[in-house]
Formats: C-alpha cells, sequence, structure tokens
C-alpha cells in the first residue's frame, strides 16, 4: 500500500499523535463497519463516527439528498442509534483498528452534550470528541450553537468540563466572522477545532415546483464548497493558536495539500467517501507520494508553509513567526 | 480485511430503446459477485464529474463465466446524472460497486409468482423471472406490466416469454387494458390463492402505495423494492432512507441501500414517502 520510503506521516493534535492527517469526516463514513470491506481501516488518521446524541434519532423524511453542481445537498438531520448503543454495538468494531476513533457528539441542549461526552469518556476506545455545533439540519441545537460565538464557547467549555478526552469543536461556515467563533472557542478550552461543516443550501424542481429535499433546505458539501473551506481554514489557522483541522470538499491528495499548506495540521475527507469507499487510503499514499516528491522527510514540514507575499515579506524583513 | 473493491467495467453497449430509456451493458471482472435478482450497482463514468455521485441501478442481466461476467442495467434519462450515463460509448469505462443490498426472496411453499411491475420497475422482476426459470421447478409466473404508454413497456420482448400470464395495462389504452396497472390487478386479484402465491412488485412510489391499499385486507405476501435517492449505496450517508412501522406506533427509518432495496410491503409506511412518479430505474424501476 505505503509507497517504501521513511516519510513520516504522524502529526499531534494536542496529545493525541495519529499515524497520519487524514481522517474521515462525520457522517460520511457511518459507524467505520461500512467502509472495512473495501479497505483496511488500519491505515487511516482516524475515523470519525457519525454524530452521537444521547437518545436515537430518527432523522428527517426522505428525500434527504440531491446532488448539485461539484456537490451535495444533504438534510438527513442526524439520525444515529443514540450513544448508548454505539458504545455497546459499535465501539468494539472499531477498537479492533490501530486508527484513531473520534466519537462526534451533538445535543439539543448543553446538558445533552455534556452527558454524552460523559459517557463517551467512560469507554475505552475513544481518542477524542468531536463537538458538533454546526449541522443546519436539525431544529433545535446544532447551529443554533456555532453561529454565536457566546453559545459555541458555552457549549466547549461544559464539554471540556465534563469530558476526559481531547475535545476537537467543528464549526460552520454559516457566519459572518470566523475568525471570531475559532478565538471564542479557543478561549473557552477546546483543543482543537474543524472546519467547515456543510453550507446552507437549496434545489428546487421547476417542473413540479417543490424543493428537492423534504426538508425544504440542506448541507452543501463536496469540491463546490472546497475554496470557501479553504479561505476559512485559512483565516482561523491565524486567528488561533491551537491545531486546525481542514474539511470541505477534498477529493484527492491535492485538495489534501492545499489545507495542509495553508496551515491545517489534519485534514477530514467526507463527500468523497461516497464517490470512492477507497478514497482515503489513496489521499495517504499521495500526500506520501507529493512529500517524497518535495523532498520532505515529514508531513509537517510543509503545514503551514504557503507563500503569500506578506509571509515572504516577513521573511525576508527578518525574524520568521516562531 | 479487504473483500470486496470498486469493479473497473467496460461498456459493451449502450443501446436508446427510445429517446429516453437506455439498455446498458458491461463487461466486468470475474470478482464481480453473483447476484440476486433484486440486488443493484452503484455506477459512474470512470474519472472525474460534472456529476460525481454514482448512480444505483437494480440489476436487470447478469451472465457470469470464468473470465468474466456481464452485466445490463435499464434506465430512464431524468436528470443529469442519469444524461450523463447516457453518453456512455461502448468502449468505454465505468467504476460499478456492487452487487449491493437485499434481493428478492421466495418462499417455499410459493408455487404461483405474481409479478407487479411498473414502467422501468420491470427490470429487476425481468431478472428474477428469468432466474426463476433456471431454478429445479419454477413456479408459475403471472405478470401484470403497466406504463403511461405503449412505448414505455419498455422489455416487454424479453419478459413475455417468461411468464405463463402477461396482463398489460397503459394509462392511454394504447396497449392492452386502459388505466392503470393496480387497477388490473385488483380486478383479478381473487384468481390468486395467498397459500400459494407470492406478488413481487416494483415501480413508482404511488404504485406501490396504491398496491399497499389494496392488499391491505387480504392475507397476499408481497415484497417490493423501493427507490430512493442515494450518495454512497454502502449504508454509510443515510440519505436514502424509507419508513417502516414499529412497535407503539413508532415510526424508524431504514436504508434503501442495504437494509432493502427489497422490503416486506406491509413493513413500510406510505404517507411519509415522497411521490417519485419521475422514476428514473434507479434501485429498481
Amino acid at each position: 500500500m505505503k509507497p517504501s520510503t521513511s516519510i513520516d506521516l504522524k502529526v499531534s493534535i494536542g496529545d493525541l499523535v495519529l499515524n497520519n492527517p487524514v481522517m474521515t469526516a462525520s457522517g460520511t463514513f457511518g459507524y467505520g463497519e461500512e467502509f472495512a470491506p473495501y479497505g483496511d481501516l488500519n491505515h487511516l488518521g482516524a475515523v470519525i463516527v457519525k454524530g452521537l446524541s444521547l437518545e436515537p434519532r430518527t432523522g428527517n423524511p426522505p428525500p434527504r439528498m440531491m446532488e448539485t453542481p461539484s456537490g451535495m445537498l444533504n438534510a438527513v438531520g442526524l439520525q444515529n442509534i443514540g450513544v448508548r448503543a454505539f458504545i455497546r454495538e459499535k465501539l468494539p468494531f472499531l477498537r479492533r483498528f490501530d486508527c484513531a476513533v473520534i466519537a462526534n457528539i451533538y445535543g439539543e441542549t448543553v446538558e445533552e452534550y455534556e452527558r454524552v461526552a460523559g459517557l463517551l469518556s467512560r469507554a475505552s476506545g475513544v481518542a477524542a470528541l468531536e463537538v458538533n455545533i454546526s449541522c443546519p439540519n436539525v431544529r433545535r441545537g446544532g447551529i443554533a450553537f456555532g453561529a454565536e460565538p457566546d453559545a459555541a464557547a458555552e457549549v466547549t467549555r461544559r464539554v471540556k468540563a465534563a469530558a476526559a478526552l481531547p475535545v476537537m469543536v467543528k464549526l460552520t461556515p454559516n457566519v459572518t466572522d470566523i475568525a471570531q467563533i475559532a478565538r471564542a472557542v479557543e478561549e473557552a478550552g477546546a483543543d482543537a477545532i474543524s472546519l467547515i461543516n456543510t453550507l446552507t443550501g437549496m434545489s428546487v424542481d421547476v417542473e413540479k415546483r417543490i424543493p428537492h429535499l423534504a426538508n425544504v433546505t440542506g448541507g452543501l458539501s463536496g469540491p463546490a464548497i472546497r475554496p470557501v473551506a479553504l479561505r476559512m481554514v485559512w483565516q482561523a489557522v491565524q486567528a488561533v493558536s491551537i491545531p486546525v483541522i481542514g474539511v470541505g470538499g477534498i477529493l484527492n491528495a491535492r485538495d489534501a495539500l492545499e489545507f495542509l499548506i495553508v496551515g491545517a495540521r489534519a485534514v477530514q475527507v467526507g463527500t468523497a467517501n461516497f464517490i470512492r469507499p477507497t478514497v482515503t487510503m489513496e489521499i495517504i499514499d499521495g500526500i506520501s507520494a507529493y512529500l517524497e516528491r518535495h523532498a520532505c522527510r515529514s508531513v509537517t514540514q510543509i503545514i503551514g508553509t504557503l507563500k503569500t507575499p506578506e509571509a515572504e515579506l516577513r521573511r525576508g524583513g527578518g525574524g520568521e513567526r516562531t | 480485511m479487504k473483500s470486496k473493491e470498486i469493479a473497473p467495467g467496460a461498456v459493451l453497449f449502450n443501446r436508446a430503446l427510445t429517446p429516453e430509456h437506455f439498455l446498458l451493458a458491461l463487461s466486468l471482472t470475474p470478482s464481480f459477485a453473483r447476484p440476486v435478482p433484486g440486488q443493484f450497482v452503484m455506477i459512474r463514468p470512470e474519472g472525474v464529474g460534472p456529476q460525481l455521485l454514482s448512480r444505483p441501478f437494480s440489476l436487470y442481466g447478469y451472465r457470469g463465466r470464468r473470465d468474466g461476467s456481464r452485466i445490463e442495467l435499464l434506465y430512464r434519462t431524468i436528470g443529469a446524472g442519469t444524461r450523463q450515463l447516457a453518453a456512455l460509448k461502448a468502449g468505454e469505462s465505468v467504476e460499478i460497486l456492487g452487487p449491493l443490498g437485499r434481493g428478492f426472496t421466495l418462499g417455499p411453499d410459493v408455487d404461483e409468482v405474481i409479478l407487479l411491475a411498473g414502467g422501468m420497475g420491470v427490470a429487476p422482476l425481468t431478472f428474477f423471472a428469468e432466474r426463476l426459470g433456471r431454478t429445479k421447478a419454477p413456479p408459475r409466473v403471472v405478470c401484470y406490466f403497466g406504463a403511461r404508454i405503449r412505448d414505455e413497456l419498455i422489455g416487454l420482448d424479453r419478459l413475455s416469454p417468461l411468464c405463463s400470464e402477461l396482463h398489460i395495462a397503459t394509462e392511454d389504452g394504447s396497449c392492452g387494458e386502459r388505466g392503470v396497472i393496480t387497477d388490473l390487478f385488483a380486478a383479478r386479484m381473487r384468481r390468486h390463492d395467498p397459500r400459494r402465491a407470492a406478488i413481487y412488485a416494483c415501480g413508482p412510489n404511488p404504485m406501490l402505495q396504491t398496491l399497499s391499499r389494496i392488499l391491505a385486507g387480504t392475507s397476499l405476501r408481497c415484497q417490493v423494492s423501493v427507490e430512493e435517492r442515494m450518495a454512497c449505496g454502502i449504508g454509510a450517508c443515510l440519505c436514502c432512507a424509507t419508513a417502516v412501522a414499529m412497535p407503539g406506533r413508532q415510526v424508524s427509518y431504514r436504508r434503501v441501500c442495504c437494509d432493502g432495496p427489497v422490503f416486506n410491503l406491509r413493513d413500510l409506511i406510505w404517507d411519509m414517502t415522497p411521490d417519485h412518479s419521475d422514476s428514473r430505474g434507479c434501485t429498481s424501476p
């Protein structure tokens, strides 16, 4: 599988060390088991599972998805089996693998976030939590917490206090100032941030004059959102000093490298998993090949190495940023 | 660990049966497992876009040989994805995932199989009838096939020799009875003995919903192949939800791709299901 070189792909997100910087985005990789027949999960940096709530959630009525130009809209509505069933039925399978298991958590209230975080902290086999304060497809919770710096900080603080695990907070792009939210979450104690979740969107069947989704609006993902995601990741990297994980429309190694170069410590691959179930493995190999070609021994040598005129000037003017 | 793969496929032909109905034949590697009728594949042209996601189609035909297999898909162009497929030419490559999902099953006490096909729903049912014909004691096959107009009775030539009886309805009366196929079936339903007959249906959701009303007071068994838009086809995206009844009047969603596409009709709830009257032939029709 991997090129026969000694390239070090390890990255650290706080105390969490990943074998490589490629994770699977929540909601696009099921509970991992769906993809195990297609490739070896041991090769992944981390598997982030479908968002978990305290109680099982039914999700939204169909139709839940529509393909749109260079992307897709979905309004699944966080259908999931609930955190207890996850620990009982899905986690034992994931424990068998070498990759980190990150549980994405969701609550309608701050108390629910706390309780889910507590239950997962006591379960063995979970390496970190990703706090979803950015789902656009549910009426309560989700984006309601992610769009306001104070609310985002409050959820972060309370989850951090309830959890015995590293906490990564997943941000929504549906805000005016991403840097402000990123800083609020960092100050509240987040160990890392991941962005972006989907952009809210809509699509209409003009013949029938009905929305393509039963939920009317949905979350847009796929390569259509990649430039927006990249810009926001770049802004977030400058705003905070905790690790930033880049997500949004990554289809191949080149796309992943864009995020790493602007400063993302790791990336998440989402919609691409639906197109090719083996895509994450191909991206990991592609990153290795790139590093070899650029004579880098470690992936950390390219993280945050974007050459902008401003950065060049700083460099020339003496004194690199430390 | 790895037990499944994306099978590379080559287009043998992609024949227009009408301006919007196509028969696509593909040659695949021997790694493609022998499908059960009712199962489907996810297919996309090799390479990138403009449409990125694969489209689900139930299998219409399969022939397995030691050096590779050949599958056939029947589809109708209704959107950008199916139009992209329609542009495929002989010799071009596709990526195939499958066979996927749960297909039709036949109880040991069934000696009369009733096929109820609406439009492109004929595809998996024709494949099923063909497979039944190769069993040691083939059941009697009675088929009800309906479409809007005569030209949309796609695949009639292949279907008719597989049936002991074939009843046809078109909405404009251009072939067979005038009206919808469920009316024709309802009028003849008493002739089928629930102890030995089983129904297999595939077609647009309004047809299946009507069928569910017709069968409500009977003990006739019925398996249906359901259609829903999908992103992944392997149970991860949770996009292809269909509502099923749970104890205590609760509703739950099942994944059409891996809990189906074949379900027992009595388990499904219809009043929350969208009207896919523009059935393109995905995961079944």
